[in-house]
């Protein structure tokens, strides 16, 4: 087990509990078999709150499906599904598919009018599933539901009558798979689909039945005996976060559901409990204001060592500082706390407390993963004017001055920090979570992964990483390429298979910045499992600017799966051009990376993403080269979904630490990249001026 | 239950490593841990050994608290006052903020209350005899969430006179009326605070109050209330020796 795992983690845990969360008392749509909100197999036009995550399992008959569906915006749903289909076609023919749905709430219910629905389901690839819809529900007080809808393809293979658009030949599925089904869209018969939810008397229950307009002709061939239009369930909702289902579809099959949802807006855990900030008090009007202590070394020293200590209990390292009698200059590397305001807040009010009344200027520069990057110049006045004052988080916004931050500081009353936490380690055992993986059912695995690193100056630093598997498979030594281009990713489980212990890292890092607002990396050594190299990097994102500009070379050359440091024959120069724009609406952002991947085929990848304040993150990629659809196999192209969820959010405490997931296709050897740990934009993302304004709240905690 | 094996679970498997971690979770994890490194003296019942006297001896304003659920209650000790509102706080660093008696922030509890704004004339902020309260009071409660404010709550509050009662905190009994203040926002929340208000000054001595819909209510008692000293006029005479 864990080929196809790119990463996983604790996530795996806490995300899963995150779909666990006690729920409140308001009535949550239900989740359908296909794992959007919908009765059984029809949809319906409920949305989910606005980040809502569902994670559903169905088995009905010879149809096993695993989904995650996401409100992406308020009014937008996706869904990322894995089907199995026993006797597909014809009895002994199984068949898995991956497939992505979107719907788009037209209109919501308001007075008498509907709620009114888009969907697209299985719009991509061979579309075994693939339909589209125009859905009506609407509530009859608060028991209620009902909804009725038109559709097209799966959707209008039974009881179909003539296209209303007078379009009645749908195209087949387009050869070779993977792409967008546009030209069939509405196309073909349509047919009409409705149902009703009405709920019990007993608190929770649901019963469900609808009229299904999906013919499952291919799975009638396959020997399923589809009796009846009729499906009806019931539907279990404890709380807003569980749904159970027992169900009988077709007329002749039971089945049962199981979805979690759960939000990342919602979090676990007290997310502020702890200790307070520093209390500040503001400056008499007759505090002496002399600036000879700044003359004296001993003094400076002596408060800087004090301040040190103080930001120290909050995970706040500092590192540097420059003196004057008016202004301290301080350059802080922020450990632990999730929320960079908050650090810089924490770090403002123990300055306003501690340093003599003469200096009015503290520039707070933060420090992240050895690179300056954002300085926040604040007066200590507004401080002692705005502190425990209402509005005081918009307050501070308005005087507070963003800056891209200097190399380094002002060699005036300079200032530096013992070196005293140079090494840095961590050990995080790893439940693996494969969702999607065809070729393995659940089953229980771990991954013991150690982590250490050691910062020899500030922007050099030395990191290795090695894991090992608990349980795991064997050792695969056979690999049979599945198409014409070098195996690059497709026989990655030569490397991810075996229970010995692994390098998965081991570089020399140097990052630095050619400017203030110009960064640079340059990396050599083990990059991953499978390759390693040299790679080098620029990155221009001025701290003001919403978007920026990358690029990237690298030489890699392949690591031999059965030797623990040593590399293999093959290798590729590979880089790209990288454009980044977080767009400041709802926390959406894009990336696209133009260039060449690790098979020697150009092209692109094209990433948009959603980053929640709290640091969840729910991104949706694709990438697109010159290796065609055959020669790429299965999915025609690379695609996918990954997650990233901050440990913060379900535990008490702070903590940077992240644990993601990627819901990707399976790894092909088109559009396959290198990976580099460290990139530049990932040090940098959290602490531009659109970052911080999202988590500015958090500044006075 | 849930969340106790989540955080269990999540701290033996991230909480691994060359960091830190939250000084109250490991004042926890201390009192569960036979191996601990320093074990600390036999820690007496929280609020044993306070007494009146040393407390005004010390001439520091002192409120005391505990979340509606919790036993026991904290101490709080006044650290700054800034524009009359005065921050207590604990020995673990948590903290509580009052302008009055009206809990205008609060670090380290849970979830944060940011902020209040309060109007001039509502008279759980600003003491003023009971027959003076006005019949509503609007407050606008900042809590954390995305933005440089946060979520905001904007509640509209009625008061509510009830029986006489009474407290007694740390020896010295307090008369007064209970006031139940009832509170809406147009976002649905609603929520009720009580208070013990003396009638002819206003002081509250005793309050249960609000502070987030993710927390339970704070039950806290003025032991030693804050009394902002009065500007001396710039043009006042001196006195002479």
């Amino acid at each position: 087990m864990g080929g196809c795992i790119k990463q996983a983690g604790i996530g795996a845990f806490l995300i899963s509990a995150a779909f666990a969360q006690v729920g409140l008392a308001q009535s949550q749509p239900l989740v359908g078999l296909y794992g959007g909100p919908g009765l059984l197999d029809t949809p319906t036009a409920e949305v989910m709150p606005d980040g809502q995550l569902s994670l559903s399992y169905s088995d009905a008959g010879p149809t096993q499906r695993n989904a995650l569906s996401f409100q992406i915006l308020p009014r937008v749903s996706g869904t990322v599904r894995y089907s199995t289909v026993q006797d597909f076609g014809a009895p002994g023919t199984e068949v898995s598919d991956r497939s992505f749905d979107l719907a788009f709430l037209l209109a919501k219910e308001s007075g008498w009018r509907p709620a009114v629905a888009l969907g697209f389901r299985d719009f991509l690839g061979t579309s075994p599933f693939g339909g589209e819809y125009l859905v009506a529900t609407k509530s009859f007080g608060d028991y209620v539901k009902v909804s009725a809808g038109l559709g097209w393809g799966r959707y209008g293979s039974a009881n179909g009558f003539s296209n209303i658009f007078g379009r009645d030949d749908r195209p087949p599925v387009t050869d070779p798979d993977g792409r967008v089904q546009g030209r069939s869209f509405f196309k073909g018969d349509n047919a009409a689909f409705g149902g009703i939810a009405i709920k019990t008397p007993v608190k929770g229950l649901s019963f469900l039945a609808e009229l299904s307009s999906d013919d499952y002709t291919t799975e009638q061939a396959g020997g399923l005996d589809r009796s009846s239009d009729v499906n009806i369930g019931l539907a279990y909702q404890p709380n807003e976060n569980i749904q159970i289902g027992a169900y009988y579809l077709h007329g002749s099959t039971f089945g049962f559901q199981v979805a979690l949802t759960g939000n990342p807006m919602t979090a676990l855990t007290p997310q502020d409990l702890g200790t307070g900030p520093s209390p500040v008090l503001s400056r008499a009007d007759d505090a002496p204001r002399g600036t000879a202590w700044a003359r004296k070394d001993a003094t400076r020293d002596a408060l800087m060592s004090g301040i040190a200590q103080v930001l120290a209990t909050d995970g706040i390292v500092l590192e540097e500082a420059s003196i004057t009698a008016s202004r301290a200059s301080v350059a802080i590397r922020n450990t632990r706390i999730w929320r960079e305001p908050k650090a810089i807040g924490r770090t403002a009010r123990v300055l306003a407390s501690v340093m003599p009344a003469s200096v009015e200027q503290f520039d707070i520069t933060i420090v992240n993963a050895g690179l300056p990057v954002t300085t926040a110049t604040i007066l200590r006045s507004d401080i002692e004017a705005q502190v425990d004052q209402p509005e005081a988080g918009a307050m501070s916004w308005e005087t507070t001055t963003l800056t891209d931050a200097q190399s380094i500081l002002n060699s005036e009353g300079y200032w530096a920090s013992e070196p005293q936490s140079r090494f840095t380690w961590s050990f995080n055992p790893t439940i693996p979570f494969s969702l999607f993986d065809p070729d393995e059912a659940i089953e229980l695995d771990a991954l013991l992964r150690l982590q250490a690193n050691y910062q020899v100056t500030r922007g050099l630093s030395v990191s290795a990483a090695v894991s090992r598997w608990v349980i795991g498979s064997d050792q695969e030594t056979t690999f049979t390429p599945p198409g014409p281009l070098d195996p690059v990713r497709s026989d990655s489980n030569l490397f991810f298979s075996g229970k010995d212990l692994e390098l998965d890292r081991l570089t020399l890092d140097y990052v630095f910045k050619v400017s203030p607002d110009v960064y640079a990396r340059a990396s050599a050594g083990h990059f991953e499992r499978m390759y390693g190299g040299v790679s080098g990097e620029v990155l221009w994102q001025p701290v003001n600017q919403s978007w920026g500009l990358g690029a990237e070379l690298n030489y890699a050359r392949k690591r031999d799966f059965d030797d623990f440091a040593g590399f293999a024959d093959f290798d590729a120069v590979t880089g790209h051009a990288s454009l980044y724009w977080d767009t400041g609406y709802k926390g959406i952002a894009a990336q696209v990376d133009a260039g060449r991947y690790l098979a020697g085929d150009w092209g692109a990848t094209f990433t948009l993403s959603r980053r929640f304040a709290n640091g969840w993150d729910v991104s949706a990629y694709f990438t697109r080269t010159d290796v065609s659809a055959e020669d790429y196999g299965g999915g025609s192209f690379s695609k996918g979904v990954s997650l990233s969820m901050p440990l913060r959010w379900g535990l008490p405490y702070e903590t940077k630490s992240t644990a993601s997931i990627d819901l990707g296709s399976l790894r092909r050897d088109g559009g396959a990249r290198l990976t580099v740990p460290g990139r530049l934009y990932g040090r940098v993302r959290d602490l531009d001026a659109v970052s911080l304004e999202r988590n500015w709240a958090s500044y006075w905690q | 239950m849930r969340h106790l094996v989540v955080v269990g679970l999540a701290l033996a498997l991230s909480a691994c490593g060359s960091g830190g971690i939250n000084p109250i979770v490991k004042k926890g994890l201390d009192q569960i841990n036979p191996f601990k490194d320093d074990p600390e003296p036999s820690s007496r019942p929280r609020g044993s050994g306070l007494s009146r006297e040393k407390l005004e001896a010390q001439g520091i304003p002192v409120i005391r608290a505990s979340l509606i659920g919790e036993s026991g209650r904290n101490t709080l000790r006044a650290a700054t006052a800034n524009s009359g509102r005065v921050t207590h706080i604990s020995q673990l660093g948590q903290s509580v903020t009052l302008q009055g008696a009206q809990i205008v922030a609060t670090r380290g509890l849970g979830f944060d209350l940011l902020s209040v704004a309060t109007q001039p004339f509502d008279p759980i902020a600003y003491p003023r005899p009971l027959l003076e309260w006005p019949v509503a009071v609007s407050r606008r409660y900042e809590l954390p969430g995305t933005g440089v404010s946060g979520q905001i709550a904007a509640a509209v509050c009625t008061f509510t006179a009830g029986d006489a009662s009474s407290v007694t905190i740390l020896g010295k009994q307090h008369d007064g009326v209970l006031i139940t203040e009832s509170c809406a926002t147009p976002d649905g929340l609603d929520f009720e605070n009580l208070h013990l208000v003396e009638a002819e000054t206003g002081s509250i001595w005793r309050s249960i109050q609000w502070i987030g819909p993710s927390m339970a209510q704070i039950d806290i008692q003025i032991v030693i209330p804050f009394v902002e000293e009065p500007e001396v006029p710039e043009d006042a005479p001196e006195e002479n020796g």
